[in-house]
């Protein structure tokens, strides 16, 4: 022991912590970033928000890089972490959560770019600086299994969770969420002919599915809103929803999209008013009216359409701008749960009713943001079930799915991709050939930092394009 | 003892008219006279062996000359002192304070004299430097009265580190670590002004600036991208009391405004109504101004109905200079200095009192100085001085992009909103201004009078150093040095800022603290026609560092700023830092007949920073100069009175910041009540290795005339390999970056420095012009394996300064304009339009550089009997400025230049792709505006980047020394009189910005980019000076 060593020795931060500590973290950096995404791209291109005033280029597919890679890549560094402390301290209660979490986070990596790294990645300790990029059926897999891995782990008895900010350690919410996502992610294989692993054997998607669905024991889903996993953000920061400390100029150029307001108009939808504001003009005078604002105009166009700003509705300025703690993270929520059960039974996956399932959903909706289903809701042309005509009724489940989906972090866009539900025009003046996009570039540093394994998945999966079509797509 | 010597002679000017009250003193110790009425002086008791007697006047140039002195000489020598810069023997300050005879020297030093740069002071007395010295490159920053230059020696040698010069003053060196607060493109900052400005131009003797490795390698790793030393003034040159007086009174103005455009209103599409400001467009792209165009406006009259009456719109063209103030500053200096047969001393209080051209900043300096000399014994001389300096200000202004910067609220704001509507601030006192725009700006007088950015700085350096002589041969020279200071800052931002709607206050508290402390054994030792002069030394450096900053994001009650009002969680960040360096040397020196000189050096270095076994490094040195006009006869038809070549080798190691070895989590913000960790991004590496610049240095002085003309040529060469830098890594490893020995950095150059005296004296008259020339190129040869460029600063809107093997250092990438790329196509080279507009590639682009090709300077003194006028003219040849302020501002329609036909189309100049691929002149219309917008976008480097030459009027001075009779008795000796004006004049293609400016970014600042940068100023000043 030197002189020199102690004068070097880092007083400030320490070398080695607990996982408790790593935990809030990974959960406000990985939703905030699903959030900002939603914000700045995933509401834009399913088009319940339109952009105004300059910088429409997003709206318009002019999609240059999406701060989306790198935070969730730099948020798994910290997952692996706590895993590996979880596992050295023989914690399997933070290594359930960690799973959960990787697989949440790797689950938006490659429904938004396809195959990505996920064996190889954040593996620079064990010499790994270019990891290759995995098949996204390989990666479904992996996500797949880690997830029925964590609902073994978090059972009752496996230990408390503190640094929980998102269930306060209820274990069993988390394991809810892990089930949950099992359904989301394996409702996103519907038109993928694969079988799966569990441990009778290989099975068909629809089997896992309601392998899930028929052991409420075993493998516990969402049972109401209380199970959403929602951060609900505090008044303080660095720890608001994130666009409350947004520039309010930049977000006032975000208005409502006229495709999501003559649908909500359309339905007399209360939701409406929870998502966006009246225009101030109308405000003025007295009778407040929403106008929404098409998709995709140039800077120009979109400042002046209707007349101008004053003529045209905000998000709701209080809700998702002025109040720091008012809107939620929102990662996946009990309505959602229940729309992929009304599918999975019009589908016939499961016994269950499909109409039941699609009302409980919208009126979790409705309920998840504090509203009664207005009577007569179910009785309109658009929103009635029609339980003769199966297309027409997954044609009712995604509309209403859609809505549900608002500021759901980029799943809106992933369910449409699947779907086509609901049937939106390309935006106005777009740039892409009247292509919506159907995924994010890779960012530019892959191509130069890890040359050769982005090269292989372009070879894979086609040229690095936001119209590519991947595996999930194929 | 043995029997001393004795130096006697006369000191004349040029004229040959004596110089009564001369100082002439023995170098090193506290011997020396005042010549005579007659201009003669005497040195008795001058003790024998190698003496450097120092000859020197008030308004006159310093000369020195070495002579060999035996026991009981008598010597004669006379000398003459000129005005101009053009000195003969000059003694010159190296490495730890040692004095060299500049014709020994195998390296370049240069030399600036203190008066050259106490004219006319700028806070920051780099600025004072700026095209004074070949080789130095000064670049003014962007943030107002305590902007801090970037200073570089020699190119930029190093990839992640600072490439700043070492600086040290009187043998302590000092830290010169830039302070700004905010350190991205796309945010605004604060510059609270580095170590240098709190140095008091008045109290500086001398600076030289040290270029190479070589005349730096005995200080150390620090000093591998150069040295600048500063001597400050002593009593020694003192016979009896003196004291001097002076006092200044300096105004500015902005030197340059962005040219606005007075047609236009606030508004968009031709449109604007005011209704709330809470769609406040944040554009000029309104209505017509003063042609009778009636909107309602804010602020405008009501009716009874209480609704806003339209009123016309009309044009407000001087809002932006008339926001500005006349900036001010009230300097005094008071010096007190003495000295007698055994001690001497300086005593020196100023106060300087600067208001900013931004309304409510200010900058307010109080320093004292002491230094004192003592000869103990004969053998034994006690040197000690001490600095202090005390620097407050109430507000220093934001600048760069966001609602905190001025400039921002100036391209953004309404043109045709008055200030005079502003100035009234409040809507509500304290918790809501008032403002037309409630989406992107603050109103400029609540910005500058709520918003403030206060400091309070206390530095104490100095040191204490010991000289004893053994023998005549033989000494020991110790000294130890501190340099110490505080600095509190405390932001706020009120209720009702855009960018903090419940107020936010941050408090931080840096102090820093180093010791350096040496040892140095000087032995002389004469064999016939050889002179050899070992030494060997020891130096060991601690250095701390503690920082402790606490922010509330949001206040409780408005208008109280203390952490205690804070919302809810104060986020606190508190960094510790030590670092030691121990260093022993070892150097020599032989010459031969005076005329020829070898130096040898070699230093090993231990750094706390390294890995155990990486942490010794080794580097040594050789340099040689050769007299040849002493060592082979000048042919008499040959004008050359002096030759000199020389040429140096040399190698520096350096080490990197503390804990950088291993990696650790980092405290995050708590969430709530719940703590957090972060695990680190930047992967540490435990293997460094220090790394390594090696360079060479070919030089020549020739004189001809008697000296009348003057010419230094040096060429260099300089490689920095093994850097020690952080490379990205590909994201998807987790991981940012990982922290590797690599790459290697080469700079190229050559400086030159012409000096001439055209006129001596021609009745009274006289003539001299000094001019310098730099070329450098910092060549990117290697970059770490598998990585092809490296960034080393961030611009706006995706700009940026890379490093990319086989380019240059700080080479600008962006977008630019996506143009014909097949070269059999007859368009090869236009740009590609759609639907009526330029299109913009995908991928960056080089677009330039931001190094400029080459710079120079131009300095003449004029004089006529006790009148002196001096100019100076710098020159900036090349380069490339990306203008923020141009982007913007015609994005925004707030400058000249985007009123043309507003309503009307256009066809631009380019052609659009066929269905077959090839390619036809475009014939599309697009609305004029829109097309503007888009050729102007600001991803776009191309457009908005212009040519970066200029010229500057840097100074000007007009000097009058006098003495009547009257004061004479009153004991005054001189009299200086001055006006001097700075910064007068700029002749430049860059539209709307001083090109001269640099932004936060990497360690430190870059050049190449301009972003919303608080004008730079244009001085005048008056200057009393007076001797007694």
């Amino acid at each position: 022991d030197s002189r020199f060593e102690d004068v070097n020795d880092n007083p400030n931060e320490p070398k080695e912590v607990t996982p408790n500590l790593l935990l809030p973290d990974i959960i406000r950096g990985s939703v905030n970033t699903s959030v900002n995404t939603a914000h700045t791209t995933g509401n834009l291109v399913l088009q319940y928000t339109a952009k105004v005033s300059f910088a429409t280029e997003i709206d318009r597919y002019n999609w240059a890089g999406v701060g989306y890679w790198q935070p969730l890549y730099g948020d798994l560094r910290n997952v692996e972490d706590m895993i590996q402390i979880a596992q050295e301290r023989d914690q399997p209660q933070y290594e359930g959560v960690g799973l959960v979490l990787k697989s949440w986070i790797f689950s938006m990596l490659t429904n938004a770019y396809g195959d990505v790294p996920y064996s190889e990645s954040v593996a620079v300790q064990e010499g790994i600086e270019t990891p290759k990029y995995d098949r996204q059926e390989a990666i479904y897999r992996g996500m797949l299994a880690d997830l029925r891995r964590a609902n073994e782990l978090l059972t009752p008895g496996s230990g408390s969770i503190q640094g929980d900010i998102l269930y306060d350690g209820d274990l069993m919410k988390w394991k809810k969420l892990a089930n949950s996502l099992r359904l989301r992610l394996l409702m996103r294989l519907s038109e993928k002919d694969i079988s799966l692993n569990l441990d009778g054997g290989d099975v068909p998607v629809s089997q896992a599915f309601q392998s899930i669905t028929s052991a409420p024991d075993a493998a516990p889903v969402f049972t109401s809103n209380d199970d959403n996993a929602a951060l609900e953000y505090l008044d303080s920061r660095p720890n608001e929803w994130p666009r409350h400390t947004s520039r309010i100029g930049t977000f006032r150029t975000f208005r409502l999209s006229e495709t999501l307001t003559d649908t909500l108009k359309h339905f007399d939808d209360p939701r409406l008013s929870v998502f966006g504001d009246p225009t101030a003009a109308s405000v003025e005078d007295g009778s407040p009216k929403f106008v929404g604002v098409p998709n995709g105009l140039t800077n120009d166009a979109s400042d002046g359409f209707n007349g101008g700003r004053d003529f045209q509705s905000g998000l709701n300025f209080t809700r998702y701008y002025d109040e720091p703690d008012a809107a939620k993270g929102l990662i996946m929520t009990y309505a959602e749960v229940l729309f992929l059960k009304a599918e999975a039974a019009e589908r016939g996956w499961i016994s269950s009713d499909a109409q039941t399932h699609y009302r409980e959903a919208v009126k979790a909706s409705f309920e998840q943001y504090g509203q009664s289903t207005p009577p007569g809701y179910f009785g309109q042309a658009g929103v009635s079930y029609p339980t003769n005509n199966s297309a027409q009724a997954r044609e009712r489940i995604g509309t209403q799915k859609w809505i549900a989906l608002f500021y759901t972090g980029l799943e809106g866009w992933f369910n449409w991709r699947r779907t086509g539900i609901p049937d939106i025009d390309p935006s106005v003046d777009n740039v892409n050939g009247d292509e919506i996009p159907v995924r994010f570039r890779y960012p530019e540093s892959e191509q130069s930092l890890n040359a050769d394994n982005y090269q292989a998945a372009l070879d894979r999966q086609g040229p690095n394009s936001i119209n590519t079509e991947m595996w999930l797509l194929e | 003892a043995q029997d001393p010597a004795t130096v006697r002679g006369v000191v004349t000017d040029s004229t040959g008219a004596p110089l009564p009250g001369a100082n002439v003193r023995v170098q090193g110790t506290q011997t020396g006279v005042s010549a005579d009425a007659d201009g003669a002086y005497e040195l008795a008791a001058v003790r024998p062996g190698r003496r450097t007697i120092v000859f020197s006047f008030v308004g006159f140039e310093k000369v020195s000359r070495t002579l060999e002195l035996s026991a009981g000489d008598t010597r004669t020598l006379d000398i003459t002192l000129g005005t101009g810069t053009v000195g003969l023997e000059n003694v010159v300050v190296t490495a730890l304070g040692v004095d060299r005879e500049e014709r020994s020297l195998g390296y370049s030093v240069e030399r600036v004299s203190g008066s050259d740069v106490a004219e006319a002071p700028e806070p920051n007395v780099m600025n004072n430097l700026s095209g004074k010295v070949a080789g130095l490159n000064v670049t003014g920053g962007s943030g107002g009265l305590a902007s801090t230059p970037r200073v570089t020696i020699r190119g930029e040698s190093s990839l992640a580190g600072s490439n700043r010069p070492l600086i040290v003053v009187d043998g302590i060196p000092i830290d010169n670590t830039p302070n700004t607060q905010g350190s991205d493109a796309q945010t605004t900052q604060v510059d609270f002004g580095n170590g240098l400005s709190q140095i008091n131009a008045q109290n500086i003797s001398e600076m030289s600036v040290l270029k190479g490795p070589s005349a730096a390698a005995l200080y150390g790793s620090r000093a591998a991208d150069g040295v600048i030393l500063i001597e400050t003034k002593d009593g020694s040159e003192t016979d009896g009391i003196g004291a001097t007086v002076r006092t200044s009174v300096t105004a500015s103005r902005p030197l340059r405004l962005p040219d606005y455009q007075n047609e236009y209103s606030y508004g968009n599409g031709g449109e604007f109504a005011y209704v709330d400001g809470t769609n406040a467009p944040g554009w000029n792209w309104g209505v017509r101004m003063d042609e009778g165009v009636e909107r309602p406006q804010w602020q405008g009259p009501r009716n009874e109905a209480g609704n806003l009456v339209p009123t016309e719109v009309t044009s407000a063209p001087n809002k932006v200079r008339n926001f500005f103030n006349t900036g001010t500053n009230v300097s005094t200096d008071v010096a007190v200095r003495g000295g007698g047969e055994n001690s001497s001393f300086r005593a020196s209080l100023s106060r300087s009192d600067r208001t900013g051209i931004v309304p409510n900043t200010n900058l307010d300096r109080t320093s004292t100085s002491l230094s004192a000399s003592y000869d103990v014994t004969d053998a034994l001389t006690v040197d000690a001085n001490a600095n202090y300096a005390n620097t407050t200000s109430d507000n220093l202004p934001s600048s760069g992009y966001g609602s905190e910067s001025i400039m921002y609220y100036f391209t953004w704001g309404a043109r045709h909103v008055e200030n005079d509507l502003l100035k009234d601030y409040w809507q509500e006192e304290g918790t809501q201004q008032a403002h037309y725009d409630r989406n992107w700006t603050n109103n400029p007088y609540f910005q500058v009078n709520e918003n403030t950015n206060g400091l309070e700085r206390d530095r104490l350096y100095g040191g204490v150093s010991a000289r004893y002589e053994f023998t005549d041969n033989l000494n020991l020279r110790a000294r130890t040095g501190l340099d110490y200071s505080n600095q509190g800052t405390k932001q706020r931002k009120a209720f009702s800022s855009i960018t903090a709607p419940n107020g936010w206050l941050q408090e931080a508290d840096r102090t820093f603290t180093e010791w350096n402390s040496n040892l140095l054994l000087n032995y002389t030792r004469e064999v016939g026609d050889f002179t050899f002069e070992p030494s060997v030394g020891a130096n060991f450096m601690r250095q701390t560092r503690r920082n402790v900053q606490l922010t509330a994001q949001a206040l409780s009650v408005p208008d109280v700023y203390n952490i205690g009002n804070a919302r809810s969680n104060v986020q606190a960040d508190e960094r510790d830092e030590a670092q030691e360096i121990l260093g022993v040397f070892a150097s020599g020196t032989v010459s031969y007949q005076d005329m020829l000189f070898l130096d040898l050096t070699g230093r090993n270095d231990w750094s706390s920073t390294l890995p155990l076994d990486n942490n010794s490094y080794f580097y040594p040195s050789a340099s040689l100069s050769v007299i040849v006009s002493d060592l082979v006869e000048v042919p008499e038809f040959l004008p050359l009175s002096f030759a000199k070549v020389r040429a140096s080798w040399a190698q520096v190691g350096n080490d990197t910041d503390p804990f950088r070895l291993t990696n650790t989590y980092t405290f995050g913000d708590a969430w709530g009540s719940t703590q957090t960790v972060v695990s680190e991004a930047d992967l540490a590496n435990a293997n460094l290795q220090p790394e390594i610049t090696s360079s060479y240095e070919v030089g020549t002085n020739l004189r001809f005339y008697d000296g009348r003309a003057q010419l230094d040529v040096t060429y260099y060469r300089s490689t920095t390999r093994d850097q020690i830098l952080s490379v990205p890594l590909a994201q998807s490893t987790g991981y940012n970056s990982r922290l590797v020995n690599a790459g290697e950095i080469r700079n190229t150059g050559v400086e030159t420095r012409l000096q001439l005296s055209p006129i001596q004296d021609w009745s009274g008259f006289g003539w001299d012009v000094s001019l310098n020339w730099t070329r450098n190129r910092s060549t990117v040869v290697e970059l770490a394996d598998g990585i092809d460029t490296f960034v080393l600063g961030e611009g706006p809107f995706g700009g940026s300064a890379q490093a990319r093997e086989g380019g240059r250092m700080g080479d600008i990438y962006g977008r630019v304009f996506d143009r014909v790329e097949d070269p059999s196509s007859p368009h090869t080279g236009e740009i590609i339009y759609e639907d009526g507009l330029p299109q913009l590639t995908d991928d960056v682009e080089k677009v330039g550089n931001y190094n400029h090709d080459w710079r120079g300077g131009i300095g003449s003194t004029f004089s006529y009997e006790n009148l002196q006028l001096n100019v100076l003219f710098d020159v900036r040849k090349g380069g490339l400025l990306y203008s923020n302020t141009h982007a913007t501002g015609i994005e925004g329609g707030s400058l000249e230049g985007t009123t043309r036909a507003r309503n009307e189309t256009v066809v631009g100049d380019g052609v659009v792709q066929n269905d077959d691929g090839t390619y036809s002149e475009n014939t599309e219309e697009a609305a004029y505006v829109t097309w503007l917008r888009t050729y102007y976008d600001r991803p776009n480097v191309e457009s908005n980047s212009f040519d970066a030459t200029y010229v500057k009027l840097r100074e000007l001075s007009l000097r009058y020394n006098f003495t009547p009779d009257w004061l004479t008795r009153a004991g005054v000796q001189n009299v200086g009189v001055s006006v001097t004006g700075r910064n007068l004049f700029l002749w430049t293609d860059v539209p709307h910005v001083d090109p001269e400016t640099t932004i936060s970014g990497g360690d430190g600042q870059i050049p190449g980019f301009e972003v919303q940068q608080i004008p730079s100023t244009r001085s005048f000043g008056m200057n009393v000076q007076l001797d007694f």
